[in-house]
């Protein structure tokens, strides 16, 4: 590479760069996985066992919408 | 319940379940995803918005409780043809973001704490924004940027 060529190019290391994400992050456009609102999608909570070394006794699935839904996502996502 | 309040200019008017907190109102309801919620319990200040000019985490209030308030979120911050609050542009500026998710909190915070403190120092930035939690950036450069965004507008840079 000649020296024409090097100087041509544009001098980023040791400059201040802008960074190109941030007009998004800061006008609250950019999307986190939180905000994405996709139709029919399942949700899902975890609620662990207040016992540290334990168990486990039995597992019973309450019926209702909420668990019926809940098996579906098991089973199908 | 209905409610009815005007979010960045925009005058809304939903019926509402009465326990809908604020910040669920803004996101789900008027569709504004803008306010982050970082921990829904009041401690790390991603929902701040702005309630008649005053920060407040919207996590912390019902909806209810803002019917005819005037809301603005981080979507209202910038004018009309793009142009950056001092705020904003200063965050940009000093690279006060990393992530982004403290973020719309972090301004919202930093616009009304600039609002109430026309002289404003780095240990009053510091205290002003102990409510808002930054996973990312250790903090030293949201505090430039803020009294950076300061002196910007008093010296007459348009919010
Ligand atoms: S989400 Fe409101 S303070 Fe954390
Ligand atoms: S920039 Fe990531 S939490 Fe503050």
């Amino acid at each position: 590479m000649s020296a024409t060529d090097l100087a041509a190019r544009p001098n980023v290391v040791g400059t201040r760069m802008l960074r190109k994400e941030d007009p998004e992050l800061l006008t609250g456009e950019a999307r986190f996985v939180a905000d994405l609102m996709v139709p029919g999608a399942c949700h899902m909570a975890v609620l662990r066992s207040p016992y540290a070394h334990a168990r486990i006794a039995s597992v019973r699935l309450l019926s209702g919408p909420v668990h019926a839904r809940r098996d579906r996502c098991l089973y199908r996502c | 319940m209905q409610v009815r309040m005007r979010v960045n200019g925009t005058e809304y008017v939903h019926e509402v379940e009465p326990r809908l907190l604020l910040v669920y109102y803004l996101r789900e309801v008027v569709g504004l995803t803008g306010t982050n919620v970082g921990c829904d319990t009041s401690s790390c200040g991603a929902c701040t918005v702005l309630l008649d000019g005053e920060s407040v985490k919207s996590c912390t209030m019902l909806a209810l409780q803002a019917d005819g308030a005037e809301i603005t979120t981080i979507e209202g911050l910038a004018s009309p043809d793009g142009t950056l609050h001092p705020v904003q542009e200063a965050f940009r500026q000093n690279h006060a973001l990393q992530c982004g998710y403290c973020t719309p909190g972090m301004v919202m915070a930093a616009v009304s704490l600039i609002r109430e403190h026309p002289d404003l120092d780095e240990a009053t930035v510091r205290e002003g924004l102990e409510g808002n939690l930054c996973r990312c950036t250790g903090y030293h450069n949201i505090v430039k940027a803020v009294l950076a965004a300061a002196s910007a507008m008093s010296a007459g840079v348009p919010a």
